[in-house]
């Protein structure tokens, strides 16, 4: 069970495609974007996540960005966190009905909430490089 | 209108046979029922906007079915959910619980007003 988001630029293929066609170097561009991107989840995140001891708070990061072929990604949550965080991570998110633990989701909220502003940051640094709406 | 709670729980006691289901958490001085259902609001965020007022808003409901006897025969609450409006989300298996053992799957639905 993972407790983080992973998003990329698929959806944007044409328009990529023509900034490349103009010669701009659109991996590095597409990457810092994406960090933009992933700063904006991070800060939520960190903002909505119950803190205790503050290890589940530290274990919030972006991972990234990554590069798979044409494909670049970052994603951002609780990435690469020790085994207790990872489960108290998730106990959080989701609950444990059983355990009569309430959940505080951290995760789902800050996607949710935050979607319109990811992809405003993701343009507004794509802008900022000289790349046009 | 009803809210989003009443709209959810309207929803579950619609399932057939019926389960026992309660918002947040089961709480009882006895031992908890072998199969149950809990739900929560993991959120609710405005999605359209006009003249400065939010025009329509989307709901996200967690809904746990907790079952002794394993995820493969569960109660229909796709069905139920899916005829109150909701749209079906992501899912996934709670760990199980090692006291009571009750496993768990959490689905997620969508409502939009």
């Amino acid at each position: 069970m993972t407790t983080h988001a992973k998003f990329d630029l698929r959806g944007m293929a044409e328009y990529l495609e023509a900034i490349q066609q103009a010669g701009l170097d659109i991996d590095a561009a597409a990457q810092r974007a994406l960090m933009k991107g992933g700063a904006v989840l991070e800060a939520e995140m960190d903002h909505l996540v119950p803190v205790e001891s503050g290890d589940l708070k530290k274990a919030i990061k972006i991972d990234g960005p990554h590069q798979d072929g044409n494909f670049s990604f970052v994603e951002v949550g609780v990435v690469n966190a020790d085994r207790e965080v990872a489960i108290y991570g998730n106990v959080q998110e989701y609950g444990s009905p059983s355990k009569h633990i309430k959940a505080q989701p951290y995760i789902r909220p800050a996607i949710d909430g935050r979607k319109a502003a990811v992809k405003r940051a993701i343009r507004e640094s794509l802008k900022a490089e000289g790349f046009v709406d | 209108m009803a809210n989003i709670f009443q709209i959810t729980s309207t929803a579950l006691g619609t399932i057939t046979p019926a389960v026992t289901f309660a918002m947040d958490d089961l709480i009882g001085t006895g031992t908890l029922p072998d199969t149950y259902i809990t739900y929560f609001l993991v959120d609710g965020v405005g999605v359209e906007h006009a003249d400065n007022a939010e025009s329509a808003r989307v709901y996200r409901v967690q809904v746990n079915i907790m079952n002794k006897d394993g995820l493969a025969s569960l109660p229909d609450v796709d069905t139920a959910m899916l005829a109150a409006g909701f749209a079906k989300g992501s899912e996934r298996e709670l760990q199980k619980d090692s006291t009571t053992s009750h496993y768990g799957l959490a689905k997620d639905y969508f409502y939009l007003t």
